[in-house]
C-alpha cells in the first residue's frame, strides 16, 4: 500500500505532456513538398460561392416558367385587327358629348358565342403584350352640399288631467251595544 | 556583423544558419525551405493537436501550415521569430479547421476513433519501475482519470494547458500564438490546473 499519493500536480504535467508527446507522421517532409505545387486554397474557397450562385440560377430557371406570358394563339390572333388601339382595362363612365373610347368590348359588341369568345380572348392577348395607356379620368363636379337646416324640435307640453275627485265616505255611527258581553 | 533580413539581425530573429535557410527558401529554393520543415515540424504539429486533439487531422493542417508558410515566406520580415511566425499560421489554420462544417461531417460520418481513444497509447504508457502492481494500477487509473478531465475542461484552458505543458513553447510563444497577453496565458494554465485539482478530488473521494 502506498504511505502517500503522488502529488497531483505532478500527474498532471506528466499526463498533459504524455498526450503532447507526439509527433507528424514519416514521410512528413516530403507531403509538404509534393503540396507546394497545389493549387492555392483561396482558388477552392470561390467553390462555395460560386456552387451558391449556380443553385440559386437553378432555381431561377425552375422559377421562371410560371412568371412567361401566355403563348399567342397563331389562328385566333388573325381575326384582331392591327388597328385597334389597345383596350382599357376597365372602361370609363361616359360622360355626356364625349366620344366614346372604343374599348375590347366595344370592338366586340357581340352576344357571346362563337364567333365572340376568340376576339375576346385574343384581345386579351393584346393587352398583356402591349402598354395600356388609360385616358384621365374627366374631373368630378365638386359635390355642393346643402347645409343642413334641421326644424326646430318643439315639445308639446304635456298636461295632466285632474285627478278624480273623491266623494267623501259617510261613516254612520255604530249602534249602541246591545248589553251582551 | 550578424546576418539580417531586411535590416533585422539574427538576434532578434533567429540564428544564422536558419537565416540562411529562410533567405534561400524565399528565394524559391525548395530544399531550404524542406530543411525548415524538418526543424519546426513537431512544433507546429503539437502546436495543431493542442488545438484540434486528432493527430490525423493535425497532421493535414500542418502540411497547410508550411505550403501556406513557403507562399508568404516572401513578406516574412523577421519582425518575430521564424518559429513563432509558423507558430501563428499553423494555430490560425487550426481554428479554422476546428470552425470547419467540413470537418463537422467527417466526423460524423467516419467511424473512426474518437479524440480520447486516439490519445489513449500516448497517455497509458507503463508507470515508473519498481512500483507495486497495486501503486501501477492507481497509477494509470489516476492518468485515465486525468486525461478524460483534461478532455473535458473549457476549450481555451485546455488548449493553454496543452500547449504549455508539452513543454515545447515558452510563454511568450504562446501568447503570441493565441494573440493573448501572456498574464493570461499563466492564469489559464493555473486555472487548468485547479479545475483539474477539484475534479480529480471529487473522482477519488478526497477532500483537499
Amino acid at each position: 500500500m502506498t504511505d502517500e499519493p503522488r502529488p497531483v500536480d505532478e500527474d498532471i504535467d506528466r499526463v498533459v505532456h504524455q498526450m503532447m508527446d507526439v509527433d507528424a507522421m514519416r514521410g512528413f517532409r516530403g507531403r509538404v513538398l509534393a503540396r507546394l505545387d497545389d493549387r492555392p486554397r483561396a482558388v477552392r474557397r470561390w467553390f462555395a460561392p460560386v456552387a451558391a450562385a449556380v443553385m440559386a440560377l437553378v432555381v431561377l430557371v425552375v422559377l421562371l416558367p410560371r412568371h412567361r406570358e401566355p403563348a399567342p394563339l397563331p389562328a385566333l390572333a388573325t381575326t384582331v385587327t392591327s388597328a385597334e388601339p389597345p383596350a382599357p382595362s376597365t372602361r370609363p363612365l361616359p360622360s355626356p358629348g364625349a366620344p366614346e373610347i372604343p374599348t375590347a368590348r366595344a370592338s366586340a359588341p357581340q352576344p357571346l358565342g362563337r364567333a365572340a369568345a376568340p376576339v375576346v380572348r385574343a384581345a386579351v392577348t393584346d393587352i398583356s403584350e402591349r402598354t395600356v395607356v388609360i385616358p384621365a379620368l374627366p374631373a368630378p363636379d365638386p359635390i355642393a352640399v346643402a347645409p343642413i337646416e334641421p326644424a326646430p324640435v318643439t315639445i308639446p307640453v304635456l298636461e295632466t288631467p285632474p285627478l278624480i275627485a273623491v266623494p267623501p265616505i259617510d261613516v254612520p255611527p255604530l249602534p249602541p251595544p246591545s248589553g251582551r258581553n | 556583423m550578424q546576418p539580417s533580413i531586411n535590416g533585422v539581425t539574427s538576434a532578434e530573429a533567429t540564428d544564422a544558419a536558419e537565416l540562411a535557410l529562410i533567405r534561400r527558401a524565399q528565394g524559391g529554393d525548395r530544399d531550404a525551405f524542406g530543411e525548415l520543415v524538418e526543424r519546426h515540424r513537431r512544433a507546429v504539429f503539437r502546436a495543431v493537436v493542442a488545438a484540434l486533439g486528432s493527430q490525423m487531422e493535425a497532421d493535414d493542417v500542418a502540411q497547410e501550415t508550411f505550403v501556406i508558410a513557403f507562399r508568404k515566406i516572401g513578406g516574412f520580415r523577421g519582425e518575430a521569430q521564424f518559429r513563432t511566425w509558423l507558430l501563428t499560421i499553423a494555430w490560425r489554420r487550426a481554428l479554422d479547421r476546428r470552425r470547419s462544417v467540413a470537418r463537422w461531417a467527417r466526423r460524423l460520418v467516419t467511424s473512426g476513433p474518437s479524440r480520447d481513444d486516439e490519445q489513449q497509447h500516448v497517455v497509458d504508457v507503463a508507470p515508473a519501475a519498481g512500483a507495486s502492481p497495486e501503486e501501477q494500477l492507481l497509477a494509470v487509473e489516476r492518468r485515465r482519470r486525468i486525461r478524460q478531465l483534461v478532455a473535458r475542461l473549457p476549450k481555451k484552458l485546455r488548449e493553454t494547458l496543452l500547449l504549455a505543458g508539452s513543454g515545447d513553447y515558452a510563454y511568450d510563444e504562446i501568447a503570441a500564438m493565441l494573440h493573448v497577453p501572456i498574464g493570461t496565458v499563466k492564469w489559464r494554465v493555473s486555472e487548468a490546473r485547479r479545475l483539474l485539482r477539484v475534479k480529480l478530488a471529487v473522482l477519488e473521494g478526497r477532500h483537499d
